[in-house]
């Protein structure tokens, strides 16, 4: 699939999860549900690798991007003080997406992704409270947090409909795309979810570089030698990792 | 409501009820230090796990054992703890039957991740549930709790709404989950589909029933009674029916804008409170509840006979002639 049409396939999902949860007033006060394409690009993967592609996948896709949406909407409300309607009307839109997103796989009749995805939401959400816990957690296990609430989700679609060999390709892309916002933001003054939540990272931000480079330089490799992807799909893979390294570049000057 | 005496209505669900309760303390407990303090601290403060009893009486009309109802009593329980989670976000709460909310103790945003987990769970445990039907009465019924709690927002203090948008408010924000309970208990219990209609419906009236005089009653009782100053809902700017049928009243109008506005005196509050007391409102307000009240009763009368059947007729009575 070249890369025009992948585009369409994103713009076609977006319009299609939109169309899902359109709420008069929601939209009016929260605005439309944060969707990133970074993310719908890689839980999309298979899909543009050229594997067979059906009703169920599509919206078992949708429903994925949903709880991302539900998710993100709670991680916009402030925590102190979230008294504004447009913040009280964020707590419920959060809620309105997960239910979206149950209904949807419920009238597909998906009670084993059901199962699934609802397990993995609510790791999802321990894994965020670790960065409000006061028990000091190591640097490798908040990478992992970071990684598991980046990509959990995706992860168990994957699973599901057996896509195991772009699990790999789709969580450490997701970790790296991640992390390196989340150093551009911090370099910026910014304070980005997970840096500005937790002193360990704070403190070991040369050790969150050497990370950063080590998941990239395994990750160009494994994409450039990779038999599963196709030539055209690698080459729109490195341009995001590499778009994002030249982004945060010129962000550092 | 008291507890105590609605206890003993469902003393013959003791043994199950105690069997849920330690499934809730399974369902809550969390890998994460901070989640789990957070969700047994909800735990503890227990409530009238009415929804779970409307689960288990439900399903005493089909093949019921308790390892096939337990999920779901389990799950509707979790929905509505993670749903008062995030109200007290929404309502800036510190407190909740007594203690302190997970936003007072914590902060918002492990208020927003408590009841996501939460949510999460429940889900998780109907899915034990093999039945699509049941998943999508309970995901509808998701949507619609947040649909109510959106209308609810968006009415605030809004005079001119009408009594159609309020029952379909608290349609929303009450009924549908008391109804689900029923309905959810019945399926699982593989109940017949007529039996299943009519605890489904069972459950609508009594939940309008119930929020008619829980809206009454903010009104009504005695700020000792309540926990909290009367008339509470009025100061957030909820428009309940009392007021709905008093509001242009000439002597009522001045001091409801007052309150509306969040200039009131407690002078004020007190003398609108007698004012609505005195007006035929709170009447009013009744007799529709009643009117739900008598059609609730009316569902149970054509259910089977069996032991639930009484259970729910005065389940049913208590609650919507509770005085407090």
């Amino acid at each position: 699939m070249n890369e025009a049409l992948i585009k369409q396939h994103i713009k076609q999902y977006k319009d299609a999860i939109l169309k899902q949860v359109l709420q008069s007033t929601l939209l009016k006060y929260t605005g439309a549900p944060v969707i990133d394409e970074e993310r719908l690009f890689f839980t999309l993967l298979p899909l543009f690798n050229g594997e067979e592609w059906e009703d169920s996948q599509r919206n078992s896709a949708i429903a994925v991007t949903l709880i991302f949406s539900a998710l993100a909407a709670h991680d916009l409300v402030k925590e102190m003080n979230a008294t504004t309607k447009e913040q009280q009307l964020q707590v419920l839109a959060g809620d309105y997406y997960s239910g979206k997103y149950y209904q949807l796989l419920a009238s597909d009749k998906q009670l084993v992704l059901i199962q699934q995805l609802s397990d993995g939401i609510a790791t999802i959400s321990e894994h965020k409270t670790r960065f409000y816990d006061r028990k000091l957690y190591s640097f490798e296990h908040l990478i992992q947090s970071i990684q598991l609430i980046e990509s959990k989700s995706i992860e168990q679609f994957f699973e599901h409909y057996s896509f195991h060999e772009y699990v790999f390709f789709m969580k450490e892309s997701l970790l790296l795309i991640s992390l390196k916002k989340e150093l551009a933001a911090y370099g910026q003054g910014n304070d980005p979810f997970y840096i500005s939540k937790s002193s360990q990272l704070q403190a070991n931000i040369n050790l969150l570089k050497a990370e950063i480079k080590k998941v990239e330089s395994l990750l160009i490799d494994e994409v450039k030698n990779s038999e599963l992807l196709q030539d055209h799909l690698k080459s729109i893979i490195l341009e995001k990792l590499m778009k994002c390294t030249l982004v945060q570049q010129l962000r550092e000057g | 409501m008291d507890k105590m005496k609605l206890k003993l209505l469902y003393s013959d669900l003791k043994s199950d009820l105690d069997i849920i309760e330690k499934e809730l303390a399974i369902a809550v407990n969390s890998s994460s230090h901070l989640l789990n303090e957070a969700s047994l601290h909800l735990l503890r403060a227990g409530g009238k796990r009415i929804r779970p009893v409307f689960v288990l009486l439900a399903s005493k009309f089909g093949n019921s054992s308790i390892d096939s109802i337990k999920s779901v009593a389990v799950s509707v329980e979790l929905i509505h703890m993670a749903s008062l989670v995030h109200d007290d976000v929404i309502d800036d709460a510190e407190t909740r039957r007594g203690r302190e909310t997970v936003k007072a103790q914590w902060n918002n945003r492990v208020a927003m991740y408590t009841g996501d987990f939460l949510f999460a769970n429940a889900i998780e445990y109907i899915t034990d549930l093999q039945n699509t039907y049941a998943h999508e009465v309970l995901s509808q019924t998701m949507v619609e709790l947040c649909i109510g709690e959106i209308n609810q927002i968006e009415d605030k203090h809004y005079l001119d709404q009408t009594v159609r948008d309020y029952l379909r408010r608290i349609k929303r924000k009450t009924a549908i989950l008391i109804s689900a309970s029923c309905e959810l208990g019945a399926i699982a219990a593989q109940a017949d589909e007529k039996t299943i209609k009519h605890l489904n419906r069972f459950g609508y009236y009594v939940g309008m029933s119930f929020q008619i005089i829980d809206d009454i009653l903010d009104l009504t009782s005695t700020d000792e009674q309540l926990g909290k100053p009367a008339g509470s809902d009025l100061a957030q700017g909820n428009i309940t029916l009392p007021v709905l049928y008093v509001k242009d009243d000439p002597a009522i109008k001045p001091l409801l804008k007052e309150i509306l506005e969040g200039t009131i005196s407690d002078v004020n509050r007190q003398q609108l409170l007698t004012k609505i007391r005195e007006s035929d409102g709170i009447d009013r307000a009744k007799q529709v509840s009643n009117i739900y009240l008598q059609k609730a009763l009316n569902e149970v009368r054509q259910l089977p006979a069996n032991s639930a059947k009484k259970s729910l007729q005065n389940i049913a009575l208590f609650m919507s002639k509770r005085k407090f």
